[in-house]
């Protein structure tokens, strides 16, 4: 099954556990805030870089899913792109309400790989880090379009209705958004460990 | 000197992203837990059987249940009460139809037309 047949079965999924909710099936809210709520936060806190906001942003965004689930249409819209879009606005209020650009980096908890060894990890927390400075250095469309694209995994045309823009559009942002991130960790790569794997 | 290799910076991007969709900000549990308890105080009240409920479940329903249903049998029961035994103040509406009819019952036939002589006929008994 190739990625769009998964993304459609797991929009039905979606779609179906969000009826069963409002008809009063309780396993499916809990099955729904599972599949949702790690992706929304994790999007929230990319772009925020705060974990308190994200955090806030994510309750808030679940929160108008469950109170819209009764009059929701099945086929007008998928629900992770309406929830994408609930808190990438939610995320713009919160940035433009505080005024400035907060990194916020030991606010984050990343999921640790268990897979490499203590000297990986701290490169690969140090990359991270790099990332989230970096991405708080870009305006803030194109860091939303870079995280949707580069790191939620999402396809231009999803981004392009959550950010309620034209598919060139996203191409611009995301392509504008590399090419600045690029720059700002060139500067690092030495200590990113980036030219020891490419020599 | 050494030369920026716009090929090289892209590909270590792509290796930050990798890691970044590796390791994602994970949720908190406390924020699941709130996340989940706003579910369940939002979610209607419907049950999952609704919409297929017998019809004498969904008219006990309607009828607002056990309060409702004793309401009704109450306001019922002294409906019935006042109608046998009203107070003074009450006019015996009942008593009264009840006698009428009593009065009907035990008259002969000669009685109920003699009544009629106050409306102006004619007694057939008179005649001949």
């Amino acid at each position: 099954m190739n990625n769009a047949a998964l993304d459609q079965t797991a929009a039905a999924q979606d779609a179906d556990l969000l009826l069963r909710y409002a008809a009063g099936d309780p396993a499916a809210a809990r099955l729904l805030s599972t599949r949702l709520t790690p992706r929304i936060y994790a999007h929230a806190a990319r772009v925020l870089g705060d974990r308190s906001e994200a955090e806030d942003v994510t309750q808030e965004t679940m929160l108008r899913l469950w109170r819209i689930a009764p009059e929701w249409r099945a086929g007008e819209a998928q629900v992770s792109t309406w929830a994408f879009r609930v808190v990438a606005n939610l995320c713009t209020d919160r940035l433009r309400q505080r005024g400035r650009v907060s990194t916020g980096l030991d606010d984050i908890d990343a999921a640790p790989d268990p897979g490499p060894t203590a000297a990986a990890q701290i490169q690969q927390v140090a990359r991270l880090d790099a990332l989230q400075q970096a991405l708080a250095t870009l305006p803030l469309r194109q860091r939303q379009a870079v995280v949707l694209r580069h790191i939620d995994g999402l396809p231009n045309p999803e981004i392009a209705a959550i950010l309620d823009v034209g598919i060139e559009a996203v191409e611009s942002l995301t392509a504008r958004g590399k090419r600045a991130l690029s720059a700002a960790l060139a500067s690092q790569k030495d200590a990113l460990g980036f030219n020891d794997e490419t020599a | 000197m050494k030369r920026p290799d716009p090929d090289s910076d892209i590909t270590a991007l792509e290796d930050v992203f990798a890691v970044a969709r590796a390791a994602p900000p994970r949720p908190s549990d406390t924020l699941q837990q709130r996340v989940l308890a706003d579910a369940y105080g939002l979610q209607p009240s419907v049950g999952p059987t609704a919409g297929t409920a017998p019809f004498w479940a969904a008219l006990w329903r309607t009828l607002g249940g056990a309060p409702g249903l004793g309401g009704l049998a109450t306001a019922a029961g002294i409906g019935v009460w006042l109608g046998i035994a009203p107070p003074a103040a009450v006019p015996d509406l009942a008593g009264e139809i009840f006698a009428t009819e009593a009065a009907l019952a035990n008259s002969t036939g000669d009685d109920i037309l003699a009544e009629f002589d106050i409306f102006g006929w004619d007694n057939g008994s008179d005649e001949g």
